[in-house]
């Protein structure tokens, strides 16, 4: 069994944000418009942390892409009064929008702020509309989604994988934030392939995870920033 | 190219589609619907490769269409420049495509200048308007009074403007498409007789010093250094270079640098020339290259047999690391740690960006950085800098000009450019409203625009609007309402990046040759828009006799073709056919043509100059000069005065440090403005697309709007708090933003980026924030012939509720 998991090299990571572009564009995430972008209702299946510290000279800046964790253990799909999410065989927490009521306590129980509620029903210009992509299902006013490491492009890589007689190989699927990312910062894999170069990234020694200490067990792993060495 | 769920063939699928009229008439079984969860709505898809036009970068694209209209962009992985990768802009292409606010078939002014009413009129009629009154100027034997203002040009389109210009006759063309970043030119220029950007070989580059170059957010070329800071960090195992990011503003590409050295604005050359001070004295340099392939670093003695002085001697007795730490507030035991550093990590390059070149003193700012990696010897080797070379394009035969285009092109240019004070400039659109207003030399009669929009992108722009009212005709071939093509009398819109066939030659690219080929992803476009090449042909057809004769082509795709068929010729690169058909096939299926091969070390044995070296002096400069001298007989000193240059004899030759001059005493205007480029839209172009603008500014989490950066220490003197409303002031404008706090901003400076304040340019990007432009003061680098972005002052003060 495939159990599917992401890691970020944070030295590599720009904060371009090209990923969170993609990522929009290939799941059919309306943007929300400056009324709502200005309360914080703009949906980032991928979204972007920045954070400024100290005083001029000494400044420092960090950048960190956050996608859903994809958490082992995670802490929203518990809360959920009909089980419209849950974690799937693979290890996606993944978002059944028929069965979704819209109580929003996935939203408030996820330690890392990656669900996104749909507080008005998607308005796209009707030009926008022929750039919609037909392989990601349609969403209604008042359910909740997230990001669900482009699942559309794992169903296809299996579907041609089986076409093929094949398994499915590293490198075959990539969402749609690692296949854009310009300096080559996102990897995708399955982790329980010990030959994945996902597996292998994820035993670096600059490996770690966020909130660890909660116990979420995340699938994104995240490689921190080096440091230059004369000599 | 067969990957949908359905097996259909591009070239049938255009067929199809090709019965369908403009817009959305499209036969309803070809539109799309979403699936519900778990539904599967049968679709047909088809892949087809294009090339961005978001920014200069030229990245190959390739194109998801599905049911005949494109759904995602990928990055194109064969294609060099970007290898399968995009940036946000690119992401964000099809929001252009889409913008529901283009311009949609051509159009004719109704009503006063920039009211905004408009007839709709055909083809035929505008095509014909334009090209009687070109006529008619010709008869009167004032073609000179044709003026074209050019920006993004991409590829064969600037030759072919230049080709109308010329053989119309007029030698008003404005086609620079470097404006933003020409110091860097000018410099490299003076040193190598260069005038491309030079390419950066990333790939074992191990030190990188940079000038304020901006890697990370808006540089040249975006994505190839996007791409080449991922390998300094993690592209060869076990191997991280270093990035020394040198500039006042915190910039995330300072953020992401392993150091950064604030400096004072304007200071750059001081730094450049302490540092190669520290390497010369303490021999650090490569003596091998300096002595084999540069001129003018030791003193010398011309043909006369007078004694100049050289860079050596200049250097050491001038810029000591404890002078430059005076000039320059970076601490001397910094420039002696940098030098040591950039002598010891080879290959390691120094490099530039905007802030360094447009200065009033980025002309030796550009030539002393030069001149590190010349003691270096990273010029043309291995992990240096590299001569980006062009493919072997087969150029057009020649063109005719009659009698009348003769007469036209002996005028002088309206900005007097490459005349005094400006000699070496190629061109200075700055200097138009004043120019165009009192019609000196001569008036202008009609203006053509093409892919550039002055009232947002020129500094004082609202003397420029009033420069317009003097000119009787405005013709603009933009695909959007921007703000200068409000302005205009006929609008002949050109369509998007998706739409049309157009060669792209990335400059720089990645040092070997390398051109995209756009080619139409729809069977025509989505609205009743042309490509301006092929309306530039037929207008030049209208107009009859030698102009008619130098267009022999029946459209850009047919013009196109007659300058592949060299780079088919040549046998070279990525495409081997036998026929020139099967070449074309072949390139439009790949998306481009390259030669990986780059020849290491050719380029330093002969450099364009006059004396074939690598000039510390510049004998390119010193002979631009004296023929001047003789022609206008003025001594060599009152014509560097003319230049505002305050250095005298062989100093003027050589790199050195002038004072940068400022606009506005620091009393009435403390404060240094420096603004920026974010990675998201860059100079503005963007700011038409959503999925931008809810992105804008990630640092500060800033979206849809402008704000100004003050640092919070001296934001504090002034009472002013995070969010407060301030007015910026400076010499000639004055804007009313939201101040930000944020502690990566000099304390003696304010920083505001480029993107918003337009007045125009559709619903997502009309009125919202402000445009720095409109607070610039004109200076100008003289010698270098261009303006100075980073001259200007401003003082800051906290807005009054309801007060304007």
């Amino acid at each position: 069994m495939n159990r599917w998991g992401m890691v970020i090299d944070l030295d590599r990571c720009t904060g371009c944000q090209a990923c969170i572009v993609a990522c929009r564009q290939e799941n059919n995430i309306p943007f929300a418009g400056e009324r709502w972008a200005k309360l914080g209702r703009a949906k980032f299946w991928m979204n972007l942390i920045a954070e400024v510290k100290g005083h001029y000279p000494n400044v420092k800046m960090h950048f960190i892409p956050v996608p859903c964790m994809h958490c082992d253990r995670p802490p929203c799909t518990t809360v959920c009064p009909v089980e419209a999410t849950y974690k799937n065989p693979e290890g996606i927490v993944a978002q059944v929008y028929p069965r979704c009521i819209g109580v929003r306590m996935c939203v408030s129980n996820c330690p890392y702020t990656v669900r996104y509620f749909n507080w008005h029903a998607p308005s796209w210009p009707n030009e926008y509309k022929r750039g919609l992509n037909p392989d990601v299902y349609k969403r209604r006013k008042g359910i909740t989604e997230k990001c669900n490491f482009c699942i559309q492009r794992i169903r296809k890589a299996k579907e041609i994988a089986r076409k093929e007689k094949r398994k499915i190989r590293d490198g075959d699927i990539t969402p749609a934030c690692a296949e854009t990312c310009p300096t080559e910062a996102i990897t995708f894999g399955d982790l329980n392939d010990p030959h994945s170069r996902v597996f292998r990234l994820s035993k670096s020694r600059r490996a770690f995870r966020l909130l660890e200490e909660l116990g979420t067990e995340p699938k994104v792993y995240y490689l921190k920033e080096g440091e230059w060495k004369d000599g | 190219m067969i990957i949908g769920a359905m097996k259909i063939n591009r070239r049938e699928l255009l067929k199809m589609l090709g019965a369908a009229t403009f817009g959305m008439a499209l036969p309803e079984k070809l539109l799309h619907a979403l699936p519900k969860e778990g539904e599967w709505i049968p679709y047909e898809e088809y892949w087809s490769r294009g090339i961005c036009l978001q920014c200069p970068s030229g990245c190959g694209l390739n194109i998801r269409s599905v049911n005949g209209w494109p759904v995602k962009l990928e990055g194109n992985k064969a294609f060099p420049i970007n290898q399968g990768r995009l940036c946000p802009k690119g992401q964000a292409g099809l929001q252009v495509l889409y913008d529901p606010d283009r311009i949609q078939h051509p159009l004719l002014r109704k009503g006063n200048r920039g009211e905004g009413y408009w007839d709709k009129i055909s083809w035929d009629e505008a095509i014909s308007l334009v090209t009687e009154r070109l006529k008619r100027l010709r008869v009167a034997s004032r073609p000179h009074q044709l003026l074209v203002l050019g920006g993004r040009y991409r590829g064969h389109m600037l030759e072919l403007m230049k080709r109308f210009m010329e053989t119309y006759g007029s030698p008003n063309h404005f086609g620079n498409p470097f404006r933003g970043s020409e110091g860097i030119l000018k410099g490299h220029f003076f040193t190598m007789g260069e005038k491309d950007f030079l390419s950066i070989h990333w790939e074992e580059t191990n030190y990188v010093l940079s000038f304020g170059a901006s890697l990370l957010e808006a540089s040249r070329s975006a994505m190839l250094n996007l791409r080449g800071y991922g390998a300094l960090r993690r592209g060869r195992p076990g191997f991280r270079g270093k990035l020394v990011q040198i500039e006042p503003r915190f910039s995330v590409t300072a953020s992401k640098a392993d150091q950064w050295i604030p400096i004072q604005p304007g200071t750059d050359a001081a730094l450049a020339l302490g540092i190669a001070h520290w390497m010369i004295k303490e021999k650090l340099y490569d003596q091998d290259f300096v002595s084999q392939y540069t001129f003018g670093f030791e003193d010398w003695k011309d043909a006369k047999g007078r004694t100049h002085t050289g860079f050596k001697t200049l250097v050491l007795r001038e810029y000591a690391p404890k002078q430059v730490a005076q000039i320059t507030g970076v601490p001397e035991e910094t420039v002696i740690q940098l030098a040591q550093e950039f002598s010891a990590h080879q290959p390691s390059i120094a490099i530039s960006g905007r802030g360094v070149g447009m200065q009033t003193n980025g002309t030796y700012a550009q030539m002393a950085i030069d001149c590190l990696n010349a003691l270096v010897g990273s010029i043309d080797r291995r992990g240096g800098l590299l001569r980006q070379r062009k493919p072997s394009f087969q150029k057009w035969p020649p063109l005719f000009r009659d009698s009348i285009a003769e007469k036209g092109l002996s005028q002088p240019r309206i900005d007097g450019a490459g005349r005094l004070p400006f000699p070496f400039a190629v061109e200075i659109p700055f200097l138009l409203p004043e120019k165009i207003e009192k019609g000196e030399p001569y008036p202008i009669d009609t203006l053509f625009l093409y892919y550039t929009n002055p009232l947002f992108s020129i500094p004082e722009s609202e003397k420029f609007r009033k420069a317009l009212n003097q000119v009787p005709y405005i013709v603009s071939f933009s695909p959007f309402m921007d703000e200068t093509t409000k302005f205009a009398d006929l609008i002949l819109p050109d369509g998007t990046y998706f739409e049309r066939w157009q060669d792209d030659l990335p400059e720089p690219g990645p040092g070997f040759p390398v051109f995209g080929l756009r080619t139409p992803v729809l069977p025509r476009p989505i609205h009743d828009v042309r490509n301006t090449g092929d309306v530039l042909i037929q207008i030049a057809k209208g107009l009859g006799g030698s102009i008619a004769k130098s267009f022999p082509w029946k459209d850009m795709e047919e013009a196109l073709k007659e300058v592949i068929k060299g780079v088919f010729r040549s046998k070279r690169g990525s495409i081997h056919a036998e026929d020139f058909e099967e070449f074309w096939k072949g390139l439009v299926e790949a998306g481009g043509w390259w030669d990986k091969a780059y020849p290491f070390g050719e380029w330093r044995k002969k450099f364009n100059t006059p004396s074939g070296k690598f000039e510390f002096y510049s004998l390119m400069m010193e002979r631009g000069l004296s023929e001047l001298s003789k022609k206008d007989s003025k001594d060599i000193n009152s014509i560097l005065k003319a230049l505002k240059i305050d250095a005298k004899g062989d100093k003027a030759f050589l790199p050195h440090y002038e004072n940068p001059r400022l606009i506005g005493d620091e009393k009435d205007y403390p404060l240094h403005l420096i603004h920026y480029k974010l990675m998201t839209t860059a100079e503005g172009r963007g700011a038409n697309q959503p999925y931008l603008q809810e992105i804008f500014g990630p640092h500060l989490k800033e979206n849809w709007d402008s704000w100004v950066e003050i640092n919070p220490e001296t934001a504090q003197t002034m009472g002013i708090q995070d969010g407060d409303l301030i007015w910026i002031e400076s010499r000639v404008g004055k804007v009313k933003a939201k101040a930000r706090l944020f502690a990566g901003t000099h304390p003696g400076c304010i920083q505001i980026p480029y993107g918003q304040g337009h007045r125009a340019y559709g619903r997502w990007a009309e009125g919202r924030g402000i445009n720095p432009n409109d607070l610039m003061v004109r200076d100008y680098d003289y010698l270098g012939g261009f303006l100075s972005y980073f001259s200007t002052r401003v003082k800051v003060y906290k807005a009054r509720e309801g007060v304007t």
